[in-house]
């Protein structure tokens, strides 16, 4: 290099001072200050009740964990419980099962045509699960709609009210949209040469859906899967007014124990159990089904 | 061989399919299009699309967007069907064949490598199509990864990479299981100016050392004389001229090849005598101007005069020679780009045209300075109009 360039070095090392350290008043920003008003009505709303049910778990009627033991050992107690993660279960296993290939066909057709049927998804949702329930009574009952269709097959004219598998109708029918919007909004995501890229390389229809299609779903499957599930569990209006005294979910029997029993304390410790287990299983099901190379929600 | 395709409502082109051609005869064309239509709805998207491409051979269709190219590569990858015409691999009609049965290999322009799989596994889903063995298939997959230097990053996931190293990714998945055709989509246009200009020598440079025979789709025309042995240029759905590069830039067919591909000058002209040399008046420039009978490529005698900027001689006096055409003009503006300056000249009758100059002649070049500029009737061409 030359002599210029060398005159331009920079001055001894001794000479730098690092600059003051910057300082800017640390006001809250405008999102922080938004932030803190939906923080302060989930504390009043949700932090609080949940603490206190808790609290009453162990406080009412004595102190301790005798509702838990009462619960533990009461052989029905686990029998609702069964029920209820049985029911729930199905629930969400079905509605992923119906949902998919409607979230599927709703990502693939025109963006016109899925914009007025993702409405129609979504207008049940404007009517209360009070009145869809009760709907479900009309149509299942014993000279229901459901039920005259169904007479030449089954011989007679019994409606299913008051079955699990009335429970399970009503509930799948209720909670369908969740998974169809749920699924439909990853499968937007999925980009659309790569089915096409799966069959220039060789894959036919089936494989190239089985193994590129598919896995990058999973995520949204699983996670839609496990809110229908989730949700079901703390379903009580449907279960009680569709269902018999044989589908009593833990919903059902805490609502028993506030209102039948006055035993706030039994009430609150199913409470408890009820959110053990939810947190519980989903977290069990999402270490279960993660996919690698993808950033899950 | 199916029905025609339906080529929708309302189509004009229904029942003019041509008589299916025979099949190509050259042994060596590895790819073939033969009279390809394709109508989407009443609009034309290719008009009668005819192309051989030889074994090894790296052919780039070159074109505007929306000129019908990359619909003419998706005819023949099989995602798209022609509406007529027949696409011939290897020597074999595969125009009504699914795309996994025609054995191609397809860079798409975002790569479409599987987010959920490693470098590794995506290199080995066609070769697991296929059914081939773990350990050969084990053994392809470390070759491609050689070549393609990307062994160290082979359990890395498509996230984790950057865009030139997804790029190779893709390219080595393409053409791990030796497709008959490695057809690339703009493969290079997510990359940045740099990186592009790297991975235009690398992919030429792997094209080589493998042998294969490449369709090439790109709207940059540096990418295409760069990288190909022959270039197609299509406007409009039609294949304008198919030609090595450098004698698509010295001797192109018509005013739109000639615009499309370097700089050009083009001025409406009509013809006044045809023999040895083609008499031309050309607006904008006083008096006859010859034209080599070898470069007169129009068959109405109203067309365009094309002459490439560099091949203009700017001189202060009239040129001597008699058979040299000349024209006076001054200089209108210049814009100094480093090592040249570029000359926007007038003709005295009004015709506009840039020429570029060494830096070092800038000053007499100032706005206002009047000038010569003469050339040969080897140097210009008269050409159809096509806009």
């Amino acid at each position: 290099m030359t002599a210029q360039t060398s005159a331009k070095r920079p001055p001894p090392a001794a000479d730098i001072r690092p600059p003051a350290a910057r300082r800017r008043a640390r006001r809250p920003g405008f999102v922080t200050a938004a932030l803190g008003l939906p923080v302060a009505f989930m504390a009043i709303v949700y932090a609080y009740p949940v603490g206190a049910m808790l609290l009453k778990s162990v406080t009412e009627p004595t102190a301790g964990f005798g509702n838990f033991t009462e619960a533990a050992t009461d052989r029905t107690m686990w029998h609702v419980l069964w029920i209820t993660v049985r029911m729930s279960a199905e629930v969400a296993v079905l509605t992923v099962l119906l949902g998919f290939p409607v979230a599927y066909f709703l990502a693939r057709t025109s963006k016109r045509k899925a914009r007025f049927l993702v409405l129609l998804v979504v207008i049940p949702f404007w009517t209360s699960i009070l009145v869809r329930s009760f709907a479900w009574i009309v149509l299942l009952g014993d000279n229901g709609l459901v039920t005259k269709i169904l007479e030449p097959l089954t011989g007679d004219g019994q409606g299913m009210l008051y079955s699990e598998s009335a429970v399970i109708i009503a509930m799948t029918h209720i909670l369908l949209p969740f998974p169809i919007l749920i699924i439909k909004g990853t499968l937007d995501q999925i980009d659309a040469s790569l089915p096409r890229a799966a069959r220039s390389l060789g894959a036919g229809p089936v494989r190239a859906f089985a193994h590129v299609y598919l896995p990058l779903a999973v995520p949204a499957i699983v996670s839609s899967g496990m809110l229908v599930f989730v949700i079901a569990l703390g379903f009580y209006v449907t279960p009680a007014l569709v269902g018999g005294p044989k589908q009593s979910t833990i919903a059902v029997v805490i609502a028993e124990a506030v209102q039948v029993n006055f035993d706030w304390g039994m009430a609150a410790t199913l409470a408890t159990l009820l959110l053990i287990l939810a947190t519980a299983l989903t977290m069990i099901v999402r270490r279960l089904t993660k996919v690698k190379g993808l950033v899950t929600l | 061989m199916s029905e025609q395709a339906s080529a929708g409502v309302g189509a004009p082109v229904t029942d003019e399919r041509p008589a299916r051609p025979d099949p190509p005869a050259a042994a060596e064309d590895q790819v073939v299009f033969s009279g390809i239509h394709k109508w989407y709805g009443d609009a034309l998207a290719v008009h009668d699309f005819n192309l051989a491409i030889r074994k090894g051979e790296f052919v780039t269709l070159l074109g505007p967007s929306g000129s019908g190219k990359t619909t003419s590569l998706r005819i023949l990858a099989g995602l798209e069907s022609a509406t007529a015409g027949e696409v011939y691999l290897a020597g074999r009609a595969v125009t009504d064949d699914v795309p996994e049965k025609r054995n191609i290999g397809l860079v798409f322009q975002n790569y479409a490598l599987f987010p959920h799989m490693t470098v590794a596994q995506n290199i080995a889903f066609p070769l697991k199509m296929r059914r081939m063995k773990k350990a050969d298939a084990a053994r392809e997959i470390d070759r491609v990864l050689t070549m393609t230097q990307l062994t160290e990053f082979r359990d890395r996931y498509p996230r984790q990479l950057s865009g030139g190293q997804q790029q190779r990714v893709a390219l080595a998945r393409a053409f791990v299981f030796d497709p008959s055709v490695l057809l690339m989509d703009e493969p290079l246009g997510a990359l940045d100016r740099n990186l592009r200009d790297h991975m235009r020598l690398e992919l030429k440079a792997l094209q080589q050392r493998i042998g294969a025979t490449v369709l090439y789709v790109t709207h940059d025309q540096d990418e295409a004389l760069a990288l190909s042995d022959r270039i197609g240029v299509m406007h409009r759905g039609v294949l304008q001229q198919t030609a090595p590069p450098h004698e698509l830039y010295e001797a192109p067919v018509n005013s739109f090849v000639a615009k499309f591909l370097g700089k050009s000058i083009c001025l409406p002209a009509r013809r006044v005598e045809k023999g040895a040399r083609t008499v031309l008046e050309v607006s904008g420039v006083d008096g006859r101007v010859l034209v080599e009978a070898g470069n007169d490529c129009s068959t109405a005698d109203d067309a365009e005069f094309m002459i490439r900027p560099e091949r203009l001689r700017i001189s202060a006096e009239r040129p001597d020679a008699a058979d040299r055409n000349a024209a006076r003009c001054t200089v209108a503006a210049h814009v100094y780009l480093g090592p040249q300056i570029e000359v926007h000249l007038r003709t005295a009758e009004g015709a506009e045209l840039e020429a570029m100059v060494p830096a070092e002649l800038r000053a007499d070049f100032e706005v206002g300075s009047p000038h010569w500029l003469s050339w040969g009737p080897d140097d210009c061409r008269f050409l159809p109009r096509v806009d």
